[in-house]
């Protein structure tokens, strides 16, 4: 395979929920307010030994092979990019919304001026050789990034090691590029608290 | 929630105007000629689904802002969307045609009617495709379903607007298609089925659309939106039009009998007054309840968009 | 200051690789380490101000074990310590009067109270150094702790006819004050956990650490928590070893008298110290050895009480300075000056509608001036606001505080020119162009014209920020082995050739470009291999004097100045007490009021920042009343419900209940920086200009502790003082006593 396939994989053991990966994007990306192109879900679990442990789930446009947001745009404003990432031309979108709804991830919004938005795994950094502002700011390090179909970059030798790691919502069959370590493993756990985005209760605790 | 009212009221006209085309073509076939029903409907339909398209124009923030995007919209014939967009400009087309047609030479061609008929089931049909497409995200829209109940829906809906202005503009017309009654008992009841195979395989929906599913019809039976569920669409929507019907059917026996019995006792009444007030508040309890048709089907589609719980969520 | 990021890193790198094992002791789950599938962590939800006995509990079950490092915590001096392997040593050894008839009781022994004849032997600074008595562990004799290099620990007898006993053993005793099992009711922490702690923390040498940091002692009974941390690290001979507690965050002197300049003396400085002048806060200063005490006790009062609380062990406090201020005690304020600070949203208890009165009243504070960038709720009532400079406008260089163990200072400077009015001399307003100027128009000393000297002797001015402390990364540059000059291409490529001429006039022409070049790495650090020494101890500094107090005299010599209580000397846990050192629950049923408090760091905020970012708000509109979720179950209280905690004496904090298992139970926390008044939450006129407010700023929730029940309307009619910790006047910010409801 030649094809470049951008992907992202996060240790959540590693993610400590500081919200720098928010906070960089918003200013890298000039996020809106009330908008986020990455977040970070956080709860209290219980772990297998009986002890309470906080986890922290960063979510972001999982730039799916198999995107539902590219499937249903009838402009074509959407699109899967050569480099394996899911696109927005701007200049396509009338705003109808039907990307957002389609996404099962919900990580699309509308801007005031009616387009939609999402993260780009920041292309305009790495198709300059650089990180995207999550991954380059991680305190933990718990974000790679890079190309999954070469071998030999870091990001899918970590994968080679978690064996694979897992995606969000797999038996829905989009095929996403972004990965994780440890998410079955944290959703097999019961939950503790309200769901916080942010700081901001997503999900209150029914107890 | 991604999309709003803005949406509903879009679903709600394009499947009310389908309906509405396809009960106007219907009258062709009528067994006593209805031409002020015909110019109803034919009016009602591409005014709905033009009224309903402009909804959906003004809520494309960015196409509103940039009419020139609009051209775009049939560029990715992947999407359910760009092919609804086809029909409806089609049905549109037609529709418009059609009434021209109608007001012009005050007839229409059978052929194009039937074309037209065609392109409304799709246009009724396309509204639950749309949703049903992005049934990944949101388990309450499902493909399998949706388009049916919405057809259902639009047919119901149609037949009731048609009415609703031909009791008042033309009452003579009103029974020149003797299936309506028929279906004003079948529409419902069939609906009602359709919603609760909705719900149950919502509810039922399997790995991680299993909570959202759960949740978003928890929302509509016993939630957030359980008062205009069970109020808006069940009762006022479905179980009170049918029972006007039926209680219109049983009235239409029993007027019958009343006048069997008024013969044999004319100190009942003078002229038979009492059938005729019994057909005066029979008009002011059709309105009633096809007013209700036309409230239960925009609930429908309000609480279908509403209700839908993203997988994410859950 | 502290750099999470770095300490983030190393724990997260160290815990994943397996090479660290940490117990978290906290009252609430923060985000932090302690994730669902990382190895080796573990939350341990632990009561608010129970830490002192969580150490306690351990050092008992250490010292039952006898699984401390006897070797290390017997050297009685540094220079035996070093010899023998280690980089610290204690005072466990040392003899402590236990005679109550002695006039020294509860002083340590000193060779006049043991009557041996002392050599008389002056420290580097000329001070007489103390010599104190150890039983010789080789000879079982008593000797002068500097006569021989270990003591024994555990004795107890007389020497001289005076009853003593080693600091170790009074240790001993007083952690053996409370069974295991009321150690566990009290910390809420299981005694399978207590036990197991202690063994593990004495299963790895010296390559062992408690990193506790302010809020572990910010209650009334704090020190405690330091002294029982001091002890957990001390007992095990983990002091100045690698892997163990480096306590020293080195860096050479840049702000003091360093390699270039000397920027610490000044000419003509006025001779004022604790020792013939008083802190306003009350504090460095003993009761007994005011002149308030000393007058009233001449004019035939006895056993005098002051106004409001003394305390003699305590550093300058800006909590107290405050309630110094606004009860006029000990003296009237007649001109307040802050920078930079919000010490009235940041004392627990203190922002109340009486205090306000009185720091706005000209009666009791003639004159109040703030610096600041924010009208923050302290700025708001001053009467007159010097606008200041952002951080991004402003020169600083903090040393990176305890969690980072090499040697180097960051160096934060000017990167853009200020948003603050520019001067006519092409100044900008901010605290040291006002300190600048107020000082040269008062004549005062160590300001403007010749005010700093190099270390040849020249003279240079001081006016402005550059003026100082661009001498002061000057110093750093050129500390140990000058840097290299900046190469002429980086320095462009940087923007580094574009800088004021005001910075380049500050330094001479040969030192210019080693600024610049501390300047663009943003400050300048030393391998590790600098601080690191092969044989297992920090290499700099490890012969520097470094002893940690089993007994601390000082604060077992500390008298209350109401009760007269004193307070052992080695670790003990001490329950909450008001200022007098009566337990709070004598004065208020802890059946009625069961639950505790506690403040944690806030994620999206600081202590008394950032809820103006609209960036922070979005990420967290408001906190919450964290609660364990069955207390929450027992009160009837779901998640997001709206809740109220009250103290004793009605104060109200509400806020939103965030339920959950994260939190300790039998208390509740909230992350502070919020439910601020001012700070862009209330409309506000400057010099005209009308600027409308953000009720967003102001949202959630703070503490609002009680006042001490003990000082406030009790020493005088309308004296207002916090509860407060009796040794380090510090607030009593965690802890107290409170009863929640659904608000």
């Amino acid at each position: 395979m030649n094809e470049k396939k951008l992907g992202m994989l996060i240790d959540l053991s590693l993610c400590i929920g500081c919200n720098a990966c928010t906070v960089a994007c918003k200013r890298e990306n000039d996020v809106p307010l009330g908008a986020f192109n990455t977040w970070i879900e956080s709860f209290d679990v219980e772990r297998p030994d009986g002890r309470i442990a906080r986890a922290n789930v960063p979510k972001q446009c999982n730039h799916c092979a198999d995107a539902p947001c590219v499937k249903v745009c009838p402009t074509g404003a959407s699109y899967r990019a050569e480099d394996g990432t899911v696109q927005i031309d701007q200049d396509r979108c009338i705003g109808c919304k039907y990307c957002m709804a389609a996404c099962p991830y919900q990580v699309r919004y509308q801007l005031e001026s009616g387009e939609v938005q999402k993260c780009t795994f920041c292309h305009h950094r790495t198709s300059a050789g650089l990180l995207p502002a999550c991954v380059g700011t991680c305190v933990g390090y718990a974000r790679t990034f890079g190309d999954l179909n070469d071998p030999e970059s870091d990001i899918s030798k970590r994968l080679a090691e978690a064996n694979g790691g897992d995606v969000l919502y797999e038996d829905l069959g989009l095929n996403p590029s972004l990965y994780y370590i440890g998410l079955k493993e944290t959703e097999a756990m019961p939950v503790a608290s309200a769901i916080h985005r942010g700081g901001n209760v997503m999900k209150p605790y029914e107890g | 929630m991604v999309w709003d009212a803005f949406i509903a009221v879009y679903l709600f006209l394009a499947g009310l105007g389908a309906g509405v085309f396809v009960l106007g073509a219907l009258t062709n076939w009528a067994k006593t000629p209805a031409p002020r029903m015909k110019r109803i409907a034919f009016v009602i339909a591409p005014v709905a689904v033009a009224v309903g398209t402009l909804v959906l124009v003004v809520d494309a923030k960015a196409g509103f802002a940039n009419p020139l995007r609009f051209f775009l919209l049939v560029s990715n014939l992947n999407s359910v969307m760009a092919w609804g967009v086809i029909i409806l400009s089609v049905f549109l087309a037609v529709s418009v045609v059609d009434l021209a047609l109608l007001l012009v030479r005050k007839k229409t061609p059978k052929a194009l009617d039937v074309v037209g008929m065609v392109l409304a089931v799709c246009v009724a049909a396309y509204t639950g495709v749309l949703l049903g497409d992005a049934g990944l995200a949101f388990p309450l829209w499902n493909m399998a379903i949706l388009p049916l109940l919405f057809v259902v829906s639009a047919a119901s809906t149609g037949i009731a607007a048609v009415l609703l202005v031909t009791y008042l503009a033309a009452p003579g017309e009103v029974e020149a298609l003797p299936f309506l009654p028929k279906a004003g008992l079948v529409l419902p009841v069939l609906e009602l089925v359709l919603v609760a195979v909705l719900l149950a395989v919502t509810a039922g929906a399997p790995g991680s659309a299993a909570a959202a599913g759960a949740t978003s019809v928890a929302n509509l039976v016993s939630g957030a939106y359980a008062v205009p569920f069970w109020l808006g669409f069940v009762v006022v929507g479905l179980v009170l039009p049918f029972a006007l019907e039926l209680a219109r059917h049983r009235g239409a026996g029993a007027s019958k009998a009343a006048a069997v019995v008024g013969a044999a006792a004319p100190a009942a009444g003078p002229d038979g007054s009492a059938a005729a007030a019994a057909a005066g508040s029979g008009k002011a309890l059709a309105l009633v309840g096809e007013a209700g048709v036309l409230v239960g089907g925009f609930m429908l589609r309000y609480l279908v968009i509403m209700a839908a719980l993203a997988v994410v969520f859950a | 200051m502290i750099n999470f990021q770095s300490s983030g890193k190393r724990t997260l790198k160290n815990l994943a690789a397996g090479k660290l094992k940490i117990d978290v002791l906290d009252c609430t789950l923060a985000n932090g380490s302690v994730t669902p599938t990382i190895p080796g962590i573990n939350w341990i939800p632990i009561k608010p101000a129970t830490n002192a006995a969580f150490c306690a509990a351990l050092v008992q079950k250490i010292i039952a074990d006898k699984t401390y490092n006897a070797d290390a915590i017997s050297f009685t001096t540094q220079k035996a310590a070093v010899e023998g392997g280690y980089g610290a040593y204690t005072n466990a050894t040392y003899l402590v009067i236990v005679d109550e008839n002695h006039p020294n009781y509860r002083k340590l022994m000193r060779a006049a109270d043991a009557g041996i004849d002392a050599p008389e032997e002056k420290d580097k600074d000329g001070k007489a150094v103390e010599q104190y008595v150890v039983i010789d562990a080789a000879t079982g004799q008593p000797t002068l702790h500097s006569a021989c290099s270990k003591g024994t620990l555990e004795f107890e007898g007389e020497v001289n006819g005076v009853a003593v006993r080693t600091g170790f053993s009074l240790l001993t005793e007083t952690v053996n004050e409370y069974t295991m099992d009321e150690y566990a009711e009290i910390t809420g922490v299981s005694v399978e956990d207590l036990e197991r702690i202690a063994r593990e923390y004495t299963s790895h040498g010296t390559r062992v650490g408690i990193c506790h940091k302010g809020g572990s002692a910010a209650s009334v009974n704090g020190i405690d928590t330091v002294m029982g941390a001091a002890v957990l690290h001390a007992i095990v001979g983990a002091n100045q070893m690698i892997g163990g507690n480096a306590p020293n965050s080195p860096a050479p002197t840049t702000t003091g008298n360093g390699a270039r300049y000397k920027l610490g003396a000044i000419e003509g400085k006025p001779d004022v110290s604790t020792k013939n002048a008083c802190y306003i806060s009350r504090t460095v200063k003993a009761w007994e050895k005011t002149d308030e005490y000393k007058n009233r006790v001449a004019a035939g009062e006895k056993d005098p009480k002051p106004l409001m609380p003394w305390f003699a062990n305590g550093a300058a406090s800006d909590s107290q300075a405050l309630l110094s201020i606004v009860n006029k005690y000990p003296y009237q304020a007649k001109i307040l000056t802050s920078f930079m600070c919000n010490t009235i949203q940041a004392t627990p208890g203190a922002m109340r509608d009486e205090v306000v009165e009185r720091l706005c009243d000209p009666e009791v504070l003639p004159l109040h001036i703030v610096c600041d960038v924010f009208v923050g709720e302290h700025a708001q009532y001053a009467d007159y606001i010097v606008p200041d400079v952002t951080p991004y406008e402003s020169f600083g260089l903090p040393t990176t505080g305890t969690t980072f163990t090499g040697y180097g200072t960051t160096v934060r400077w000017q990167v853009k020119e200020p948003e603050s009015m520019k001067l006519a001399d092409g100044r900008h307003a901010s605290w040291e162009t006002f300190l600048a100027d107020v000082a040269e128009a008062c004549g005062l000393p160590g300001w403007g014209e010749g005010a700093l000297h190099d270390v040849d002797g020249k003279a240079w001015p001081l006016r402005d920020a550059a003026d100082f402390y661009l001498k002061a990364v000057a110093n750093l540059a050129y500390a140990e082995e000058p840097v290299a000059d900046i190469d002429a291409q980086e320095a462009h490529l940087q923007g580094l050739d574009e800088l004021p001429d005001s910075f380049k006039a500050a330094v001479s022409d040969e030192e210019w470009p080693k600024v610049q070049s501390v300047l663009s790495r943003g400050g300048r650090y030393w391998p590790m291999s600098y601080v690191h020494d092969a044989d297992g101890r920090r290499s700099r500094g490890y012969q520097d004097e470094n002893q940690t107090y089993f007994y601390s005299e000082k604060r077992a010599t500390n008298k209350n100045c109401y009760s007269g209580k004193q307070l052992p000397g080695t670790l003990r846990y001490n329950p909450e007490t008001f200022t007098d050192l009566s337990p709070m629950e004598d004065h208020f049923s802890r059946e009625e009021y069961p639950f505790s408090a506690s403040e944690h760091k806030p994620r999206f905020r600081s202590i008394s920042m950032l809820s103006n970012s609209p960036v922070m708000r979005d990420l967290c509109s408001h906190n919450y009343i964290e609660l364990n979720r069955e207390d929450a179950a027992d009160l009837g209280i779901k998640d997001g419900d709206k809740v109220c905690a009250t103290t004793p004496l009605g104060d109200v904090s509400e806020g939103v209940a965030m339920v959950r298992a994260g939190q300790v139970k039998g208390a509740f926390a909230l992350a502070f920086g919020y439910e601020h008044q001012n700070y862009g939450a209330q409309d506000i006129e400057v010099d005209g200009k009308a600027t409308k407010g953000d009720p967003a700023i102001a949202a959630g929730v703070r503490i609002h502790q009680m006042l001490d029940p003990t000082v406030t309307g009790v020493t005088g009619d309308d004296v207002i003082s916090i509860i407060a910790e009796n040794d380090a006047a510090s607030p009593g910010r965690c802890g107290g006593m409170f009863k929640i409801e659904k608000a």
